[in-house]
């Protein structure tokens, strides 16, 4: 049982030792060593993960795993599900493609070995994350997460990563701070943290329960990507060299949803309010990444907002997932369970909510994996993602049009590939919660749902899959029919046999080869997965029940497909084809207004100028309170008293005087507009002042000496005539 | 053998004494000076581990004398003493050894050592003080001795600062005395000592009609401790007074001597009056508030300044008042919290000044703009920056998560309704200003290409011996980050005598 701690700590080990080893080798045949190395260890992960799982299903059992020591205070405690060991797995397997396609794609770059170690320090965190069994671990290595794959997007350090990676920071420490502020609210709600002991409360949801769940919304839905906290996610992922963009659109972003999946499952089970709220917010994020990835002009931005898309279909199984929960408990509490019609149908509805969302995370990862492994070979022939240097560099390869047909394809939900029967899962979710409202409302129950809503969210649920089709059409048909402007360009496209590495071709053709194998096998692949990694609320009576077989290719489901595809057509030729190309010359143009960039003016100028600034106004008052009060009280109250000084010239006439003459003279410069000199009148006139004092005390002293003078003759006068007499 | 408390008081400030009256033809040349003092630090901080050393709820006590035949001089080594004193000293010694290193580019070193060694002595006293009188006795000493080390590199600028702070600081201690006053008519033994859970006879101020002027009392006894701590309204002293200290005596400044304030403080509400007393009072509500705007405040402030130093003292400011926050919700785990912060705090931003020093010393600029791209000629001094920011921040594994944890739910967990929430709230966004004011420099050294390139090939990792202290301070953010549970339990004993 101790693998789990192996898998979670090895590639942290790993990091540091292999960046000790090569923190100083440069040289190309270093990184070609490092780069194996690289392939070694994810394979050891690999094993070690795969591992788990077949002691699982051999059926060693294993309860959680406590990491001693108290580790952070509250100690890391782990455990094993099938869920968990699912996505373990997943998160392995893509740092073991991408390890093998980076060889190729980071063979040019000498900073390699800092890329390196931060990678293997997010797979550790990564795994930490997965096999978390209480709030406090997911955190721990969700913030570890965050900050080594801030590395990522800021790798390249040119400006715009720099910018980019400015939001990816803000927006994952923001969101990091609003986790710890909902696991405070968990805490001293329910005094633990533990999911499988959150899950047995049962809590009722009250006020500071799902404040609690909104501030894990905020913190959670930003890994994700899900609306209104996505603004990162456009710039952080064209940024990001590609096999690092993979994982983060992989494996990153499943890591949020497996944190809300976590609150949906074991806090709030039976929340209405928290699944209209994912509901809502993952529509919205899934048809804005759809739309935004039909305008955009840019290879890998499309496929950046084709991941935000998708998360909101994900999203909206996991609002799914709480909303039908809610109608299964309502309908036992009336007493409906006994009903077995109603019974199985809330239960198959909500099974296939959470199926649904399973494969569709399952089946984005390995779409992504592909798709991003695919723009990253482009890019390292063509040297930029710009549609329209892109344009028609597939001419003349059959490897590349395969695997970019299957994973576009697949991910668009065409029949007999993987997106199909995750996508018709969800929608069968949707449409059948619509009618077990009916039978809800029809035994007077009311969950506060107007049927609009849910034939509203059905239909954009077919929209954004058509937009999925659309942007990924405008991309095939960049790629692979149309030709590029520049004829010798396209030439040298053409004769370009060597684009891509075996390594790098084995990559992507392992990520592309479960596609099928899904899509056409969904009754024992898709459904085989999804029961072994099932994660559900606990509900009881319903569990009973035994799960339908589905029926992927029943006509109602295939209809489904296809209105997709006519939504896929119409879109298509509409804004790609018109709106897109409509100047001749200047090839595709992003026609997405740039006055609606929400990164830009809602979240830099709004929260991080204009808030920080008026926070900084109110704190310069706050902090300067008493000095201004001091200051106050010695110019009025407590002035300082004037030394006693003689006045070094003159007298107080003077310079009255002397200052009254001045200023007049000032004002009649100013008015007549001459040239003010200052003719220095004070020191004038105190000279003046002196001169006259001089001259009175000579005056003074003359007089008196003659005074005295006449008072010694007046004196000897009267002497002498005392004497005559 | 309870006279062996003194020693540890004693012998740093005759040390310090004889340094500063020593003439400096004595010393000859630097090496000398420096290898003397370097000696006088083992032997000082020697003696301070002995004292901290023992048993955890291990007590002893001294009464030194009585002033006038009344007042008592007493001292006495309980587990808060212990707790700070270990700090101090470990802080102590390692900004010293630092000093050692950095003080060679400034004018009158020996002074400054011996203040240096002079104010370890006077905080020893402060943390084995018995009681309120001994403890305001080396609190006003502290705030004297440690004004040459603001005022050490004598320019307008610092003499302004130096004065500013012992005004404000005489301020908050003439009012703190005023309680002092009011407390001891009302103490319960003629020792006045220390008491866990408060050595005061509630019950004979209520029956004389005096509750609501103990609450006053007890009121101004915060506000004029609370400015050594940085607490608003009375904090203006503190961004002014620490930058313009030379770097390892802001260290000091921001991580320990500061300290005393919250030392003084702990005493007067959980030693003194006792919890039970103020829980529930407007005093408590009115505390908690002003701890909440000193630490948005300190935060925003930091996050706006440009100068590094003052950004990192601004910065303690916010952080004192996680602590007093913490001791304002008067219960366990906040006060564990906050404890564990005055430890973790002490570490982080003793660490931050030292970082601000090794820059000054390597580059002779103080702004924040000026150290763009400098991370690739001494990447272990950024690492080490990068690890203590991510603690100040909370970021696991480092230590500024637990405290932050602590605080957070003991504000929670408090009977004060709204302002517990406001409070966690307050800590988170203003953990978030923290990775807005502290992140940027450490990116911006590692990933942005500097302003100046030229210059560039001038800089240089530090001297080992300024370097390892940092690398010291880093690993132990860590350390504490990944095992607390020693420390935490240590506390938390402490926490259950008082409540």
């Amino acid at each position: 049982m101790n693998t789990i701690i192996f898998a979670v700590i090895f590639p942290l080990i790993a990091g540091f030792f292999l960046w000790l080893l090569f923190r100083n080798k440069r040289l190309e045949g270093d990184r070609s060593a490092l780069s194996i190395a690289m392939i070694a260890v994810s394979v050891i992960e690999l094993a070690a993960v795969v591992n788990l799982f077949v002691c699982d299903l051999t059926g060693v059992g294993f309860d959680r795993v406590w990491l001693g020591w108290g580790v952070g205070g509250l100690g890391l405690s782990f455990r094993y599900t099938g869920f968990r060991g699912i996505f373990g797995m997943q998160a392995a397997f893509a740092w073991f493609v991408t390890f093998l396609f980076a060889k190729q794609f980071m063979k040019n770059d000498t900073r390699v070995i800092r890329y390196d170690f931060f990678n293997l320090m997010t797979l550790g965190a990564t795994m930490g994350i997965f096999y978390a069994a209480d709030f406090f671990t997911l955190f721990f290595f969700f913030e570890m997460m965050s900050f080594t794959s801030f590395m990522w997007v800021a790798h390249r350090q040119t400006y715009a990563s720099q910018y980019a990676s400015g939001t990816y920071l803000g927006i994952a420490v923001a969101g990091g701070m609003a986790i710890l502020m909902g696991m405070f609210i968990i805490y001293v709600s329910f005094g633990t943290l533990d999911f499988a002991a959150l899950g047995e409360l049962r809590a009722a949801e009250s006020l500071p329960v799902f404040a609690a769940a909104v501030c894990m919304f905020l913190g959670f839905g930003a890994k994700a990507g899900a609306f209104p906290v996505h603004v990162w996610l456009p710039a952080s992922y064209t940024e990001a060299p590609a096999p690092a963009t993979a994982l983060l659109s992989a494996i990153l972003s499943k890591t949020g949803v497996f944190g809300l999946l976590l609150v949906t499952v074991e806090l709030l089970p039976y929340s209405n309010n928290w699944g209209k709220l994912v509901l809502v917010l993952g529509v919205i994020t899934m048809a804005l990444g759809g739309i935004r990835g039909v305008m955009s002009n840019n290879f890998k931005t499309t496929i950046a907002y084709s991941s935000m898309s998708q998360i909101g279909f994900i999203l909206v199984g996991v609002g799914m997932q709480a909303l039908t929960a809610e109608a299964m408990a309502l309908g036992s509490a009336k007493g409906m369970s006994s009903e077995a019609h109603f019974a199985a149908e809330a239960y198959q509805v909500y099974h296939m909510a959470v199926n649904g969302t399973l494969l569709h995370m399952i089946n984005h990862s390995l779409v992504k994996l592909a798709l991003f492994m695919i723009a990253g070979i482009v890019f390292l022939n063509v040297g930029s993602y710009e549609l329209n240097k892109v344009r028609g560099f597939g001419h003349g390869k059959p490897f590349l049009l395969v695997t970019f047909l299957a994973a576009a394809l697949g991910v668009g939900g065409i029949p007999l590939l993987n997106g199909y029967v995750s996508k018709t899962l969800l929608h069968e979710s949707i449409a059948g919660y619509a009618e077990v409202l009916n039978g809800l409302s029809g035994a007077g129950v009311s969950v506060g749902l107007s049927p609009a809503f849910i034939r509203g969210t059905e239909y954009l649920f077919l929209f954004s899959g058509g937009l999925t089709l659309a942007y990924m059409a405008k991309l095939f048909v960049v790629l692979f029919v149309e030709r590029n402007e520049d004829s010798l360009l396209q030439y040298e496209y053409e004769e370009k046999n060597k684009y891509a590495s075996v390594l790098s071709k084995a990559a992507v053709a392992l990520c592309v080869f479960p596609i099928p194998l899904i899509g056409m096998l969904p009754n024992i692949v898709a459904d085989g997965v999804a029961k072994y990694g099932f994660m559900g609320a606990a509900i009881e009576g319903a569990l009973a029940v035994e799960q339908e077989r589905m029926q992927y290719f029943s006509v109602r489901n295939l209809s489904g497909a296809l209105i997709s595809i006519a939504a896929a057509v119409a879109v298509y030729l509409f804004i790609v084809r018109v709106l897109m190309l409509r100047k001749k010359g200047e090839g595709y143009r992003e026609i997405f207004p740039s006055w609606l960039d929400m990164e830009k003016y809602v979240y830099r100028d709004v929260f991080y100028r204009f808030f920080a600034f008026l926070l900084g106004i109110i704190a310069r008052i706050l902090d300067s309170i008493v000095d201004i009060a001091v200051v106050f009280l010695r110019k009025t109250v407590y002035r300082d008293k004037a030394l006693p000084y003689a006045l070094p010239e003159g007298n107080r006439v003077t310079h009255l005087l002397g200052r009254s003459m001045e200023c007049a003279r000032r004002f009649y410069c100013v008015v007549t507009k001459k040239e003010y000199k200052a003719k220095n009148y004070e020191h004038k006139l105190a000279l003046k002042s002196m001169d006259l004092f001089e001259n009175l005390r000579i005056i003074e002293r003359s007089l008196s000496f003659g005074l005295f003078m006449f008072c010694v003759g007046l004196g000897l006068t009267m002497i002498y005539l005392l004497l005559v007499n | 053998m309870n006279e062996l408390i003194l020693l540890p008081i004693i012998l740093p400030i005759l040390l310090g004494l004889v340094l500063l009256l020593l003439p400096e033809r004595v010393f000859g040349n630097r090496k000398w000076l420096v290898n003397m003092t370097g000696v006088s630090f083992l032997l000082c901080a020697a003696l301070g581990c002995f004292a901290v050393s023992g048993a955890a709820g291990e007590q002893s006590a001294l009464l030194l004398f009585r002033i006038v035949g009344e007042i008592p001089v007493y001292f006495a080594i309980d587990d808060l003493g212990r707790l700070f004193a270990g700090v101090v000293t470990l802080v102590f010694l390692l900004v010293g050894f630092f000093s050692l290193s950095y003080m060679q580019n400034e004018e009158h070193e020996k002074r400054y050592y011996a203040f240096y060694l002079i104010t370890y002595g006077v905080l020893m006293g402060l943390d084995f003080a018995g009681n309120l009188v001994t403890l305001y006795l080396f609190y006003e000493l502290m705030t004297i001795v440690s004004v040459p080390l603001v005022l050490h590199h004598g320019t307008k600028e610092a003499v302004m600062a130096g004065l500013k702070y012992l005004i404000y600081s005489f301020c908050g201690a003439y009012m703190a005395l005023f309680g002092i006053y009011f407390l001891y008519s009302f103490e319960a033994s003629n020792m006045l000592a220390f008491t866990p859970g408060g050595s005061m006879d509630i019950g004979r101020a209520a029956q004389s009609g005096n509750s609501g002027m103990l609450l006053a009392a007890v009121f101004l006894m915060l506000l004029g401790f609370g400015v050594k701590a940085g607490m608003f309204p009375l904090h203006a002293w503190l961004p002014t007074a620490h930058p313009v200290a030379p770097a390892p005596a802001s260290a000091f400044l921001s991580g320990i001597i500061v300290k005393g304030g919250v030392l003084a403080i702990i005493r007067t509400v959980f030693y003194c009056v006792g919890v039970d007393a103020l829980r529930g009072t407007w005093v408590q509500t009115v505390w908690a508030v002003l701890a909440v705007v000193t630490l948005v405040m300190g935060s925003a402030l930091a996050f706006k300044e440009k100068a590094l130093k003052k950004r990192l003292a601004y910065s303690t400011v916010s952080n004192l008042s996680y602590i007093l926050l913490g001791l304002s919700m008067m219960n366990r785990t906040a006060f564990v919290g906050s404890l564990l912060h005055v430890v973790f705090h002490a570490v982080i931003k003793s660490a931050l000044f030292l970082f601000a020093g090794a820059l000054i010393f390597n580059t002779g600029r103080t702004k924040v703009n000026d150290f763009i791209g400098l991370a690739r000629r001494m990447p272990t001094l950024y690492w080490c920056y990068t690890v203590v920011s991510l603690g100040l921040i909370g970021i696991p594994p480092t230590s500024g998560l637990v405290s932050k944890w602590y605080l957070a739910i003991g504000c929670l967990e408090s009977q004060m309704g709204a302002v517990g929430w406001i409070g966690a709230a307050a800590l988170l966004v203003s953990a978030l200003l923290t990775a807005g004011y502290l992140l940027p420099i450490s990116i911006k050294g590692f990933l942005y290409a500097p302003v100046d390139s030229s210059l560039i090939t001038k800089y240089h990792e530090p001297s080992p011996l300024m370097l390892v202290p940092i690398m010291i301070f880093a690993a132990l953010t860590i350390l504490f980050g990944v095992f607390p549970m020693p420390l935490i339990r240590f506390l938390g004993g402490i926490a259950a005598a008082l409540m």
